[in-house]
């Protein structure tokens, strides 16, 4: 009986139709294939894994109707009948509960080499309120000790000045990160991996700063698929496409360009003060390569090109300055080709190998009277990284940049004290052309030291010398960090060394500067904690608090016999925090600094610096629900001093008022206060994402005072404010 | 020169006019400038220096001030204007008379001064200045001060000595013109002026580089007037400016103030009654 029952089952199955059925499992927009997620089959009650590319397979199941389930954390739950049988390879797409805007890149946290500096990777700046459409340099400012100048966004970094500032690219130095005064970064953030923001105490890698670096590090190109995004708004417009070029080798192409002139000829046009003659635009254009040449050696390769232009008429004199009318036109471009091999030895063994070579062409022009120049700049960074022990780590690296300068001028010379200047009218116009060379050399050793494996101290001791042709002058630069590793969620640390930053140009021409003039050094001192109270959890509250000190020496300052000269000093002492606090859908920060800078001048006293804000709070917040996400900032900032102007003498040759100055820095500007906010909704596709933003810079419009305007006389002045409020909406598309 | 640059992004993003009295409209007392019959002399010349001044609303006064002359202290280098650094400064006093000569109401309290102020400058001038120093000019400088309607109004001129031989005299034979015609008429609304003058003069320069090149003048208009104002209240000679205003009441006038560069002036009045 029992071969019968057997036989007849076995009969049965014979009868049904078993198929193979397979199917690949993708995030719907994204595409990017969901490996090890469990895939069910009813009413057949069997389960698939998904491989690697997203890829599952049933094999021998009943031909006919069926039913995918697909349940997975994070991502909406799928059911989806089908005629198993009919089909046999299906792409199934399901959609996450968040995205961030431009998700197809998003990066992985990377690894911070300094403690007391902040990274920002790309998934954090892209959405950050007030960035200006997920602007990295913008978002920067968010963090602690980072102040800017209203309207402007120049970066100030702990009270030191913007000039204080070293901006890098891919570690090299670039003359400016910023468009239009501010607008917008001159690589695109969907370009850029992260953002860092070394202050007090940095490392010996970078110097030539003695406030701190902003760096932007430029992404590798993504090589699983052809990636693209375009976007556009009421400024700008750009996109980016990126992919694999053949199994060792990727591209990104990126580029923007903004109509933002048409918007500011709409302004000037009802302005009787200027016309513009040709609208301002800027465009910049980032593009990278990458090759994995090797198992041993990976090779990148980033082209960044920016352009700014205006053009302009000013009917009327600029700043009561008669000679300073007509004709205006400002050109700013540059361009760097940065070519990087890393080569790893071993595991433990590695090496960095990059250049950049690269052009900066600045012309000013204002009625006949202009600044010409154009410098070839090379610079060359090496760097190689040996891990001797587990409690022993080095880094030896040579950081060098030649540049060769063409400058031709026709200027009148212009002296400033406490920002009040002598006008150009009443300058010595000097008219010369001249080449310069100068060679910055660099080298240093960083040196990461544990007294035992499992010691809570890491010391580091470092060094960095440095060279300067134009001064003829060599700097020894000791450093040193230590850290405890107090408890896994809590770390100490503190910092010490010596930075020091050659003068600029015009300080050390022979014609408009001193040629005599040297380098102005600073001491930084820097204790700080981070302790993390998520104890390993995603929500909950992060907090670090930092303390600085600088001493800077040797200022450059203006000089009426010698136009500059060293006798500058000045100090900057602060503290610093930030509370990061993030629960389920909300995410809010609060940063705030307190810091004192002060300047000494002889002749002139003690006084703030020009970049002393005593109190400097932000307040941000985002909240996710669906496929929405909203955020704000608000900025509260304590005013920038000034320096009121008391009377002014007329000079009846060059028909020009000269200013007399009152007490220098004595005077502050009302409190800066500015809410902004950011609306993105997504709206998902199976191949793509659409975003739509709304981003609305200080919708309070508040009024911000930043700047005094004078009559032609002095005898009248009113503030200037900074930005009104200014709304911005766009779309994005990417794939 | 990034400032000067943002300078002008903001004035383009927030200037929408102002409401600061107009550089161009004569109304308070404003001295315009100050005449010298040779803008460049030899060292230990006499020069001879004369206020312009418009007194509109307030003529009819005697104002009286003083005067302090000296060596530059190196004004165009950021030193304060003031005499300070120089023992051998040389005071005196000036007078500003609006209801006598050029002055007087029919010429609306605007015009020449009739005080002169002679000033010597002094022989050793050149005394530890270099070779192009002594080329090129060393400025002595006259500041005159006076309290007026509660204001203090401070000025200066200055004189330059040089050895160069051909010595900056004032710039002549300027006229005004209205929509193409010499001026007969007080402007009306979107009238054109000009101003045009002699050929300005060439003159040798020693450049930072060492080098002796010839340079010529640049001549560069003011406009004043009593009512309205320009589009250009600064403009080039032989460019044209344009009137803004309604057109003013009578009495009025119409100044332009021509100079070249070098300290030399001249000085065109059309008064219409």
């Amino acid at each position: 009986m029992s071969w019968f029952f057997l036989a007849l089952f076995s009969v049965s199955l014979w009868a049904q139709e078993t198929v193979t059925f397979n199917g690949t499992l993708l995030e719907k927009g994204t595409r990017k294939p969901l490996k090890d997620v469990s895939i069910f089959m009813l009413p057949h009650k069997i389960k698939a894994i998904s491989g690697e590319n997203g890829k599952f397979s049933f094999d021998n199941i009943p031909a006919g109707k069926c039913t995918v389930v697909i349940n997975l954390t994070g991502y909406d739950k799928l059911e989806r009948d089908l005629e198993c049988g009919k089909v046999q390879d299906l792409n199934f797409y399901i959609e996450k509960k968040y995205y961030t805007s431009f998700e197809t890149t998003v990066i992985g946290k990377v690894t911070k080499r300094d403690d007391q500096g902040q990274s920002l990777t790309q998934e954090e700046f892209i959405k950050a309120p007030g960035s200006f459409g997920g602007d990295p340099v913008r978002a920067a400012q968010n963090l602690p000790g980072v102040a800017s100048t209203s309207g402007t966004a120049q970066i100030v970094v702990q009270g030191a000045s913007p000039e204080d500032t070293g901006y890098l690219i891919n570690g090299h130095r670039v003359p400016l990160v910023f468009h239009f005064g501010g607008l917008s970064s001159v690589v695109i953030p969907e370009a850029v991996e992260r953002v860092d923001l070394l202050p007090s105490g940095y490392g010996p890698e970078y110097s030539r700063a003695i406030g701190g670096i902003i760096g932007l590090t430029t992404k590798a190109p993504k090589d699983d698929r052809v990636h693209g995004m375009a976007y556009v708004d009421l400024l700008n417009t750009g996109g980016m496409i990126e992919g694999p070029i053949n199994k060792k080798s990727s591209f990104l192409v990126s580029g923007r360009y903004s109509y933002i002139g048409q918007v500011l000829k709409a302004v000037a046009k009802e302005n009787e003060d200027f016309e513009l003659t040709s609208a301002p635009t800027y465009f910049d254009l980032t593009s990278i390569y990458k090759l994995k040449v090797d198992e041993k050696n990976d090779f990148k390769a980033t082209f960044v090109l920016s352009k700014d232009s205006l053009v302009s008429f000013a009917n009327k004199p600029i700043n009561n300055d008669p000679k300073l009318r007509g004709d205006i036109q400002n050109t700013t471009e540059f361009f760097r080709l940065m070519p990087q091999l890393t080569t790893r030895f071993s595991e433990k063994h590695k090496m960095d190998n990059s250049l950049s070579i690269g052009k900066d062409s600045i012309f000013f022009n204002i009625s006949g009277r202009f600044l010409d120049i154009d410098s070839d700049v090379i610079s060359q960074r090496s760097e190689f990284v040996s891990e001797w022990k587990p409690t022993y780590k080095t880094y030896i690296g040579l950081d060098n940049q030649w540049s060769h300068s063409r400058v031709g001028v026709n200027l009148p010379t212009s002296y400033e004290v406490g920002g009040v200047r002598t006008p150009f009218s009443v300058g010595d116009v000097k008219r010369f052309e001249t080449e310069a060379s100068s060679t910055l050399l660099g080298a240093y050793i960083r040196q990461e030291i544990k007294t035992s494996e499992d010691s809570k101290w890491t010391y580091l001791p470092n060094l960095r010398v440095d060279h300067f042709t134009l001064t003829q002058e060599s700097f020894f630069e000791p450093r040193l960090q230590i850290r405890r590793q107090q408890t896994p969620s809590l770390l100490l640390r503190g910092a010490w060394g010596k930075y020091v930053q050659p003068p600029l140009p015009q300080e050390s021409s022979p014609i408009y500067g001193n040629k005599g003039i040297s380098s102005p050094f600073a001491y930084h001192y820097m204790l700080g904690y981070t302790k993390d109270f998520r104890e390993g959890t995603t929500n909950g509250l992060e907090f670090t608090n930092n303390f600085f000190y600088k001493e800077l020496e040797d200022l450059v300052v203006p000089d009426v016999q010698k136009r500059y000269s060293n006798s500058g000093t000045g100090t900057i002492a602060g503290g610093e925090i930030q509370a990061k606090f993030r629960k389920n859908e909300w995410t809010s920060q609060v940063v705030y600094t307190f810091l004192k800078s002060t300047r000494h001048i002889p002749g002139y006293g003690s006084r703030p610096s020009e970049y002393d804000q005593t109190h400097n709070l932000n307040l941000i917040g985002s909240y996710r629900k669906e496929k929405w996400t909203f955020g704000g900032r608000f900025r509260f900032v304590s005013g920038l001093p000034y320096t009121p102007v008391t009377g002014a003498n007329f000079d009846s040759d060059n028909d020009v008022y000269i200013p007399i100055s009152g007490s220098i820095y004595s005077q502050r500007f009302d409190a800066f206060n500015q809410l902004d906010i950011r609306i993105d909704r997504s709206f998902i596709y199976e191949k793509w994402i659409l975003t739509a933003y709304l981003d609305v810079q200080n919708i309070m419009n508040s009024k911000n005072p930043s700047s005094i305007d004078y009559s032609y006389d002095y005898s009248q002045s009113k503030k200037g404010t900074g930005l009104p409020i200014l709304p911005t909406f766009g779309i994005k598309g990417e794939f | 020169m990034n400032k000067l640059f943002l300078l002008i992004i903001s004035l383009l993003f927030y200037s929408c006019g102002d409401d600061f009295k107009k550089v161009e409209t004569l109304s308070e007392f404003r001295i315009l400038s100050v005449v010298a019959n040779t803008p460049e002399v030899l060292p230990g010349a006499v020069v001879n220096l004369q206020l312009y001044v418009s007194d509109v609303k307030g003529g009819g006064r005697v104002i009286s001030g003083t005067t302090i002359a000296c060596i530059d202290p190196g004004i165009a280098f950021g030193a304060k204007v003031n005499c300070d650094h120089d023992p051998l400064a040389v005071s005196g006093t000036y007078d500003i008379d609006t209801t006598n000569g050029d002055m007087g109401a029919a010429n609306l309290f605007t015009g020449l001064a009739t005080d002169v102020l002679n000033v010597t400058v002094p022989a050793g001038i050149f005394a530890g200045r270099s070779a192009t120093e002594q080329f090129n000019g060393v400025s002595y400088i006259v500041i005159f001060n006076f309290t007026v309607d509660g204001k203090t109004i401070s000025l200066f001129k200055r004189i330059v000595a040089t050895d160069r031989g051909t010595l900056n005299t004032n710039p002549t034979g300027s006229a005004v013109f209205l929509n193409g015609v010499a001026i007969a008429s007080a402007p009306a609304k979107d009238d054109k002026l000009k101003v045009t003058t002699n050929t300005p003069e060439t003159y040798d320069f020693i450049n930072a580089e060492g080098d002796t090149e010839t340079r010529t003048e640049d001549f560069q208009v003011a406009w004043f007037i009593t009512q309205g104002k320009f589009d250009k209240p600064k403009s080039d000679v032989d460019e044209t400016v344009k009137y803004l205003g309604d057109a003013p009441t009578i009495p009025s006038l119409v100044i332009s103030i021509v100079r070249d560069d070098r300290g030399g002036v001249e000085i065109v009045r059309e008064i219409f009654p």
